[in-house]
C-alpha cells in the first residue's frame, strides 16, 4: 500500500513539475526528462531485493514522503555563509538548497574555466549531455534526468591548468528538509588541461538533508582531472552520489570518495576507460559511526587495450554502523595488456558493526593483469602493545592507528591544500591530534 | 627500583613463569641468561604488561607502587621501559609523531606541560647522534622496512627519548652485527646514572663484553636457579647451558 502512495506521489510531482512554466525547459529537455521518469516508473525505487541494493536500505528516502520537486528559492537570499566554518580557498560554487547561487559564489582562476548552469549548457553540450547515465537501470539516474532543475556545467578550457581547487559546496538549511533535492552537473574537460574539482556537503543545524546528485566528467586526451568528494555533513545527510566519467587517450581521471559522516551514504561511481593509455585511481574511505550507512558502489569499464585502474578503498566502521562496498571490473574482448588492481580493506571497532565486501571481476580478454583482495578485520594487537608500551593510552593507541589506516588513502590527494585540512578533520574526527600535542 | 616476589605467569593454561624472584636496586645493571624456551622473553612481556600473558601469583612493587595493578601504558609512564625483541612495524606513523605522542602522555601523567618543540627537536637531534640514526629514518613510518640493526638502534632512540627509570632490554643483540652491537652497548652505556637500572636479557655472552653487568642470573623453567658476578656470564659461555640442566636435574 505504501508503495502505491510513494508512486502517486512521484507521479503528481512529474505533473506539477511539467507543468511548471517557470522551469523553462527547452522541448528537447523535456522529451528526455519524459523518457527518464519513464524509466523510473519501471525501476521504482530499489528494495533490499535488488542485487545492487540488498545491503542498503533507502526507506528514508523511499517511504518518506519526500518531495522531489525543487525547494521554494525565497528562504535562501538571507542565508549567512561560512556558518560551518569552512576555511575559504579556491575557486567557490555555492548551491544553497539545490539552488546555484551566483551571489556567493566566488571564481578566482577565471582564466581557462568557463561556469554556466548546466540547464543552459546543454544544447552547446549536446553528445555529451545524459550520455553516460545509465536511465535504463541505475533508478536514481533516472530519477534526477526526470526531476532536476539546477545543477553546474564546469568547462576547464584547453591546456588549462587551474591553480586552485574548484569547490562544489551544497549547503542544506532546515528549509529543504523532506525535500529529496536533484542536482544535475557536467565536467567537461578539455584536452591538455589539469584540476582538482572537489564536492562539499554542509547540512545545518535543525536541517535534515536529502540528495540525489549525479555527475558526469568527460575527461579529453591528455587531461588530467582529480575529483573529491568530501563528504562529513556534521548533521543528518542522506545521499545519493552519482558520478558517471569518460576517459580519452593519455588521461588520468582520479577520484577520492571520502565520507566520515552522514546517515545514509550511497557512492555510484563508474569510469569508462574509452581510449589506450587512460589510468584511472579511485581511492575511498569511509568512516561510519552510530547506525549510519555508507555504500560504494564501483564499475571500471576497460573497453580498449593499454589502460589501467587502480582501487583503494578503507572503511573503519564503528557502532552499529554498516559498510558496503562492490567493486565490479569489466575487462571487454578488446582491452589487452588491461592492468587492473583492486583493494578494499577495512576495520570493524565493534561486534555490533558490520561489513559487505564484494569483488566483482569480469574478464574477455586474456592477456590481462588484474587483481583484487579484500579484508575485513581489527587492529593488529601487536602495534596496539607497542604503542601503550611507550606509555601512549589505550583509546590514544587505538585512535593512532586507525589515523595511521585511514590517512594512507587521504594522503593520496594531490592537493596540499585541501590533504592537510582533511587530515586534520580525520584526526579530530578519530580523537588525536598531532598538531595540539 | 623493583622487586619481583614468586612470579607465576604463563598463557592459555600453560605455566611459563614459575617462581620467579629478583631484586633490581638503582644504578645497577643485572642480566638474565638462559637457554631458549626457560621463560626469559615472558618474563619480559609480563613485566611490560602485555596482557596474552596471565599472572597467577606473586607480586611485583616497582618504584614503590604495585606495577600488577597497572595497564602497559601506565607502567611506561611511571618509568618502565621494553626494548623488544622484535620491533613492530606501525605502518602510517612516523618515528617523530609517535615520539612526540609518547613524551606527551609521560609529561602529562607527571603533571608537566607539553615540551616546546624547540626542545624537543633538540632532544631528538641529541638521541639521535647518540644511536647514530640518519634523521631521514624520523620521518619514516616506524620501523617499515627499516633492518634489523635499524630497529634495535631505534628501539634504544626511543630508550634514551623516554628517560625510563628502568629498561629491558629483550634480546637486543640477537640479528645485531658486530657494529651495530657497538653503538647499541654505548648507548646503554651513555644513559646509566646511579638513578637508573637496567635488565638485560640474552642468550649469548656477547653482548655482556660491551655491557658490563652488576649481577648475571641464570634462568631455566621459568626461575632463577643460579646467580653471580660477570664472571659467570664467562663460566656460561664456557661450559653452555647443559651444565645449569644437568645441576638442576640433579636436585
Amino acid at each position: 500500500m505504501n508503495k502505491d502512495i510513494v508512486e502517486s506521489s512521484i507521479d503528481n510531482d512529474f505533473e506539477t513539475f511539467q507543468a511548471n512554466d517557470a522551469l523553462a525547459f527547452s522541448d528537447a529537455l523535456m522529451q528526455v526528462k519524459r523518457a527518464a521518469f519513464a524509466d523510473f516508473t519501471t525501476l521504482n525505487f530499489p528494495s533490499t531485493k535488488n542485487e545492487e541494493w540488498r545491503f542498503t536500505p533507502i526507506l528514508a528516502i523511499s517511504k518518506g514522503a519526500l518531495s522531489v520537486l525543487p525547494v521554494a528559492i525565497s528562504a535562501n537570499a538571507a542565508l549567512k555563509l561560512n556558518a560551518a566554518g569552512k576555511e575559504e580557498f579556491g575557486n567557490k560554487i555555492i548551491f544553497i538548497n539545490g539552488h546555484y547561487s551566483a551571489s556567493k559564489s566566488n571564481i578566482v582562476d577565471e582564466k581557462g574555466i568557463k561556469i554556466s548552469k548546466v540547464i543552459d549548457s546543454i544544447e552547446s553540450q549536446e553528445g555529451k549531455f545524459n550520455t553516460l547515465s545509465d536511465n535504463h537501470s541505475e533508478p536514481f539516474s533516472a530519477l534526477n534526468t526526470a526531476f532536476f532543475n539546477d545543477g553546474i556545467c564546469i568547462e576547464i578550457l584547453k591546456n588549462a591548468s587551474i591553480e586552485h581547487p574548484i569547490i562544489i559546496e551544497n549547503i542544506f538549511t532546515s528549509t529543504a528538509n523532506k525535500h529529496f533535492i536533484q542536482q544535475r552537473n557536467m565536467i567537461i574537460a578539455e584536452a591538455g588541461t589539469k584540476a582538482s574539482i572537489v564536492f562539499e556537503y554542509t547540512v545545518q543545524a535543525n536541517a535534515t538533508a536529502y540528495m540525489n546528485i549525479l555527475s558526469e566528467c568527460f575527461v579529453a586526451e591528455n587531461a588530467h582531472i582529480e575529483l573529491l568528494h568530501d563528504i562529513q555533513p556534521n548533521h543528518p545527510l542522506h545521499l545519493i552520489n552519482n558520478t558517471f566519467a569518460a576517459q580519452k587517450k593519455d588521461s588520468t581521471f582520479t577520484c577520492h570518495s571520502i565520507a566520515t559522516d552522514g546517515t545514509l551514504i550511497r557512492n555510484n561511481l563508474s569510469v569508462r576507460l574509452e581510449e589506450k593509455n587512460a589510468i584511472c585511481y579511485l581511492n575511498g574511505l569511509y568512516i561510519a559511526t552510530d547506525n549510519h550507512l555508507i555504500d560504494n558502489h564501483l564499475a571500471v569499464h576497460h573497453l580498449v587495450p593499454n589502460c589501467q585502474s587502480h582501487q583503494l578503498y578503507k572503511g573503519v566502521l564503528k557502532d552499529k554502523s554498516t559498510g558496503v562496498f562492490n567493486g565490479k571490473i569489466f575487462v571487454h574482448k578488446d582491452a589487452q595488456k588491461t592492468n587492473a588492481y583492486q583493494s578494499n580493506k577495512n576495520l570493524v571497532l565493534s561486534d555490533t558493526a558490520v561489513m559487505h565486501t564484494k569483488p566483482q571481476l569480469e574478464i574477455f580478454a586474456d592477456d590481462v593483469k588484474c587483481s583484487h583482495g579484500a579484508t575485513v578485520g581489527q587492529l593488529d594487537e601487536n602495534a596496539k602493545f607497542y604503542l601503550m608500551a611507550r606509555g601512549i593510552s589505550q583509546e590514544h593507541a587505538t585512535a593512532l592507528l586507525t589515523y595511521a589506516f585511514a590517512s594512507e588513502v587521504t594522503e593520496k590527494i594531490s592537493n596540499t591544500e585541501i590533504k592537510k585540512r582533511l587530515n586534520t578533520q580525520l584526526q579530530t574526527k578519530l580523537g588525536y591530534s598531532f598538531e595540539a600535542l | 627500583m623493583i622487586s619481583i616476589k614468586n612470579l607465576h605467569a604463563g598463557i592459555e593454561e600453560k605455566e611459563i613463569l614459575k617462581g620467579f624472584s629478583l631484586d633490581i636496586k638503582a644504578g645497577e645493571i643485572h642480566a638474565i641468561m638462559g637457554p631458549n624456551g626457560t621463560g626469559k622473553s615472558t618474563l619480559a612481556s609480563t613485566l611490560a604488561g602485555r596482557n596474552t600473558y596471565e599472572v597467577t601469583a606473586g607480586e611485583v612493587q616497582f618504584n614503590g607502587k604495585d606495577l600488577l595493578d597497572m595497564e602497559a601504558d601506565e607502567r611506561a609512564r611511571e618509568g618502565l621501559f621494553l626494548a623488544f625483541q622484535y620491533p613492530v612495524e606501525i605502518p602510517g606513523v612516523s618515528t617523530t609523531n609517535f615520539m612526540r605522542a609518547a613524551i606527551a602522555e609521560k609529561r602529562k601523567h607527571h603533571g608537566l606541560p607539553p615540551m616546546e618543540a624547540k626542545e624537543f627537536l633538540a632532544l631528538m637531534r641529541e638521541k639521535m647522534a647518540l644511536v647514530e640514526i640518519d634523521k631521514q629514518f624520523m620521518s619514516r613510518s616506524l620501523n617499515e622496512g627499516f633492518s634489523g640493526g635499524e630497529k634495535k638502534r631505534n628501539e634504544i632512540f626511543q630508550m634514551a627519548m623516554l628517560n625510563p627509570l628502568l629498561s629491558i632490554l629483550d634480546e637486543t643483540d640477537s640479528g645485531l652485527d658486530i657494529d651495530a652491537l657497538r653503538i647499541v652497548a654505548n648507548g646503554v652505556n651513555k644513559l646509566r646514572t646511579k638513578d637508573n637500572a637496567f635488565l638485560i636479557i640474552t642468550h649469548y655472552q656477547r653482548l655482556l663484553e660491551y655491557i658490563v653487568p652488576d649481577f648475571v642470573h641464570v634462568m631455566y623453567e621459568g626461575r632463577i636457579v643460579k646467580s653471580g658476578g660477570k664472571e659467570l656470564a664467562l663460566e656460561l659461555e664456557e661450559k653452555g647451558y647443559d651444565w645449569i640442566k644437568e645441576e638442576n636435574i640433579v636436585q
